[in-house]
């Protein structure tokens, strides 16, 4: 099992650093990062001068080594914008967007998978066609337009819940629900697969024979298979969220890495946009490596030798 | 003393998307504790919707009505779905026919087998693994501690049963219902689980049922037998009655069908039911049988029949009175049309070989995992052979000895790793796929998977001539009308789908598309293993025929030596990739060596009453191909082993006239 995840870390660990030099590479190559910094009306005589200041003149290859070493130290560099340094920022923005990814994906879990089930019971029963109605109106209705939908109800004409900041856990209620919503649909229609092909499996049949109750069959025998094919796709949602919403983020004001994110790139903010860019990435490597644990786990014949 | 089990005029009607349809009707049989109820029937008969009635395992919305349905002092009928459940793997335990995937893949075989004492019995843990210890003991599974914290994929198909089988003896049933509990399991592990399960019967007294498509193995272990057809029991009886005199046509036919080592003359015509097996959705007015029937009369088409009284012991359905039906049939056309014929003497075998393998060899790369180096493994390990024309070559062996392999190497669908394959005298893998195709052609097991569904029946056969630009488009219609006539489908499916058409035919399609290139050789990979066993007559009928008229060369892949003694000259058996054994059909039959080849021989259940089932004392179960034993690949298994096996590999050596056989003991003589 130890050699199993050590492995799963490996493999990770060499995609974080392929997404990190693809980044780099992106961010020095698609423009000429000086001139970003410089911003759009500078004269080239300041973008020269940007240019020797951050050390864009030095080779391509000198200034990955460099960037590579100081993150193997620790040492993310300083933001251009804030000038200070982005771990910091980092650490100051993070807690807002975990408790919005967490929130969020209680809500996933806890309005999708109970329907999934209930709906994979009696398919084409009238539960079935809610919940699968429900989940094409989930998927089909844009986050920001139920944000202000969500607004406007709760916010402004029943005032239950503030609708911008971050100060109390109330204010985390709608914006969990609203990024929550959104991941549903996959998750009910998986959950909901999952299950049908389960109950008709032999095993099931074999634990019917054996004369367990339906609501025994349901959570001793047929659940965790059916959650298997789940379980990877709630760590990429997390993944997602943890990734920061920038548009969840945006319509309640919460200060989030999302809008940090959204704002050194416009910014032109290079260090703080690779900072982040490595921070996600290992945000989904570290969550499809727990994911792959987990399943592991439920499933026995996933622990390869 | 009252049956344990009654069953009077049950009848069940399934509800379907397309509306009802009546799965079983009127069916009656009773099962005394200490008995063995055999219950027979071909693919729609109504066998597993019976047993799933009793265990009230149907679906919803299934109405199920009878006389009496009881079981024990309980009657199922109307007992509520919790005296049913209590009843359910704590009286009435249930087998199932798919090992693989009937034992839940993420829970341990001991967690699996200890729950349902703890469910049933509020037995303690404790005790509950100590009986479940037991019992995996008594199924013959070593280390039965151990095995308890084992996942089922852990297991092979074999072990995976016998778990099943102690699984369902936790709570001492009365009723054991055994569905096909043998026919996805190898041929020499199904003696092994049929012996286990009546030497249970016997100890512990438990009332058991066990359905099958297979008269051989109903026969050697039921006491009484009931033959379905379309839903309904036509007869039923003892099984020396029922099967030393039967009365009712079909069951007459089915026997009939059934290639009995020993007792039909090699190539020759084996009987068969004409016609197919009636889909239940049929309305049905009169015999069911009727239609296929060789007796039968303008009553048949109009009442239908009750089961009744011959006097010989047995019940059975048919309008005419038992001694008409126990009188010999007037003998038919076939009968004629088969006889005479004697292999070699109407096709003379050439001395050139038209196919052969020289050391051939293949290897496969398995991978384990992204950072372990794949393992070699030797799917088919220095075969040498020579198909002759007018051959019948049967290659014999069970999952996994490369079998297949050898198949798609001879077709030329795989490069050999080493050593090579010639057609014709040419190196096979430097001929174009046209050449090739027009000379060796294949038929595989699955008719299901192995025609396009989008395709019509005409469009399937013609396409090998179209590939190969043969004659106008109205000529190659014409050569595909001649063949299907010729396989016996009729020329108006020539624009039917293969979803219409039922296994037989499909496998007729798929004959018709192998022979409408005129090839000279054809590859027949389990040809009839998928289909009934009325069919299954029919299409080994066919195939002899047009070996004879097309001047043919087969060879067959199977692994059921009674198929192999009826049409094969030489056989060939495989063991984990390598030939033990390789001699002309009767040599094979009247005098194997190989302790495998007696082994296999020994595992054909042909049906005979009373003679029970042999045992097989084959030493664990089939190695893993990817980690062959070292030495002789056959030694752990084999009760003749000494030093030597374990330590050299025997080679191919010759025996007498054709016969050639790897083993050091049979070197020494010591077998």
């Amino acid at each position: 099992m130890l050699r199993f995840i050590l492995k799963r870390l490996a493999l990770g660990l060499s995609v974080a650093l392929t997404v990190s030099l693809a980044t780099f590479l992106l961010l020095n190559l698609a423009a000429d990062p000086a001139a970003m910094v410089a911003g759009e009306d500078a004269t080239q005589e300041a973008i020269e001068q940007i240019r020797v200041q951050y050390g864009f003149d030095r080779p391509l290859y000198v200034r990955f080594f460099e960037w590579f070493g100081s993150i193997l130290v620790g040492d993310f560099g300083d933001s251009y914008y804030w000038k200070k340094p982005v771990f910091e920022l980092l650490i100051e923005r993070a807690p807002v967007t975990i408790a919005l990814a967490l929130g969020a994906l209680s809500v996933t879990i806890l309005v999708g998978l109970p329907l999934g089930v209930l709906a994979a019971l009696k398919p084409n029963g009238w539960l079935d066609r809610f919940a699968l109605s429900f989940g094409t109106a989930a998927q089909a209705v844009p986050n920001f337009w139920l944000g202000l939908i969500l607004i406007i109800l709760l916010g402004v004409m029943f005032p239950i819940f503030p609708v911008s900041g971050d100060s109390t856990w109330k204010h985390f209620v709608l914006p969990c629900f609203v990024l929550g919503t959104s991941a549903v649909p996959q998750v009910l229609r998986l959950t909901r697969t999952g299950m049908i092909e389960v109950l008709g499996s032999d095993y099931i049949r074999t634990a019917r024979a054996k004369g367990f109750r339906p609501s025994q069959i349901l959570f001793r025998h047929a659940l965790r298979n059916a959650l298997l094919p789940v379980v990877s796709v709630l760590a990429i949602q997390l993944g997602y969220k943890l990734g920061g919403s920038v548009i969840t983020e945006t319509v309640f004001a919460l200060n989030g890495l999302g809008r940090l994110a959204y704002e050194s790139i416009l910014g032109a903010d290079i260090p703080t946009v690779q900072m982040l860019v490595f921070f996600f990435a290992l945000v989904f490597i570290v969550l499809t490596v727990l994911g792959d644990i987990l399943n592991a786990w439920l499933d026995p014949r996933m622990r390869v030798e | 003393m009252q049956p344990l089990l009654e069953v009077q005029d049950l009848s069940v009607t399934l509800k379907l998307a397309e509306g009802e349809m009546t799965a079983v009707r009127d069916v009656s049989f009773t099962v005394n504790r200490g008995e063995t109820l055999g219950i027979v029937g071909e693919s729609g008969s109504g066998k597993s919707v019976s047993s799933m009635a009793i265990m009230g395992l149907l679906p919803k919305g299934t109405r199920t009505q009878a006389a009496c349905l009881r079981f024990d002092d309980t009657d199922l009928l109307t007992a509520t779905e919790d005296q049913m459940s209590r009843l359910r793997g704590n009286k009435i335990a249930m087998i199932f026919q798919e090992p693989m995937t009937s034992l839940n893949p993420v829970y341990t075989i001991g967690r699996q087998m200890t729950e349902l004492m703890q469910h049933h019995k509020n037995a303690s843990k404790a005790e509950a693994r100590a009986r479940a210890i037991e019992l995996l003991e008594k199924v013959g599974i070593t280390a039965a501690a151990s095995r308890l914290s084992q996942y089922p994929h852990q297991l092979s198909g074999g072990l995976r049963q016998r778990v099943m089988i102690a699984m369902m003896l936790m709570n001492d049933p009365d009723l054991i219902i055994a569905d096909e509990p043998t026919t996805a399991l190898d041929v020499t592990i199904q003696a092994q689980i049929l012996n286990l399960l009546k030497d249970l019967q016997k100890e512990l007294n438990i009332a058991l049922i066990i359905i099958s498509h297979d008269m051989g193995v109903v026969a050697r272990v039921s006491d009484k037998i009931a033959v379905m057809y379309a839903g309904q029991v036509i007869e039923t009886g003892t099984v020396a009655n029922v099967l030393q005199n039967p009365v009712h046509p079909y069951t007459q036919g089915l026997l009939e069908s059934i290639p009995i080592p020993g007792q039909i003359e090699p190539g020759g015509e084996l009987g068969s039911i004409p016609g197919l097996v009636p889909s239940l959705k049929t309305r049905f007015k009169g015999c069911r049988f009727a239609n296929r029937c060789t007796r039968v009369q303008d009553a048949c088409i109009e009442e239908s029949v009750a089961l009744r009284d011959a006097l010989t012991g047995q019940a059975y359905r048919c309008v005419l009175p038992f001694q008409d039906l126990m009188a010999p049939a007037a003998p038919e056309g076939h009968e004629a049309a088969g006889s005479g014929h004697v292999y070699g003497s109407r096709i003379d075998m050439e001395a050139t070989p038209l196919l052969s393998a020289d050391a051939a060899e293949c290897v496969f790369q398995v991978s384990q995992g992204m950072f372990s180096a794949p393992k070699p493994l030797k799917a088919v390990d220095n075969l040498s052979l020579d198909l002759r024309k007018g051959e019948v070559v049967a290659v014999v062996g069970e999952s996994g000895c490369g079998k297949s392999t050898l198949a798609r190497m001879l077709l030329g669908l795989q490069d050999p790793t080493n050593g090579k394959v010639t057609l014709d005298g040419r190196d096979i893998s430097a001929m174009s796929n046209a050449e090739r195709s027009r000379k060796v052609q294949s038929i595989f097991q699955d008719p299901y998977s192995s025609l396009n569904p989008r395709r019509t029946i005409g469009e399937i056969i013609r396409r090998p001539m179209a590939l190969h630009a043969m004659g106008s488009a109205s000529e190659q219609q014409e050569v595909v009308e001649e063949i299907m006539e010729r396989v016996g489908l009729p020329r108006n499916f020539y624009h039917n789908y293969p979803n219409q058409l039922s296994g037989g035919q499909r496998q007729r399609v798929a004959i018709a598309r192998a022979l409408v290139l005129k090839p000279e050789i054809v590859v027949c990979d389990e040809p009839t293993s998928a289909l009934d066993v009325s069919v299954q007559a029919q299409i080994l009928n066919l195939l002899l025929e047009l070996r004879r008229e097309m001047r043919l060369t087969y060879l067959l892949i199977t692994h059921d030596m009674a198929v192999v003694e009826h049409i094969a000259t030489r056989v060939i058996v495989m063991y984990l990739g390598r030939v033990v054994e390789i001699a002309d059909a009767r040599s094979i039959f009247k005098s194997p060596k190989h302790p495998y080849t007696k082994a296999l021989l020994k595992s054909v259940l042909t049906p005979d009453p009373g003679a029970g089932v042999p045992s097989i004392e084959l030493g664990s179960s089939y190695p893993n191909p990817i980690d062959p034993p070292g030495g002789c690949t056959f030694h752990p298994r084999c009760e003749f082993a000494e030093e030597i096996c374990k330590a050299k590999a025997p080679l191919l050596e010759h025996l007498t006239g054709q016969q050639s056989c790897a083993c050091h003991m049979v070197a020494r003589e010591v077998v």
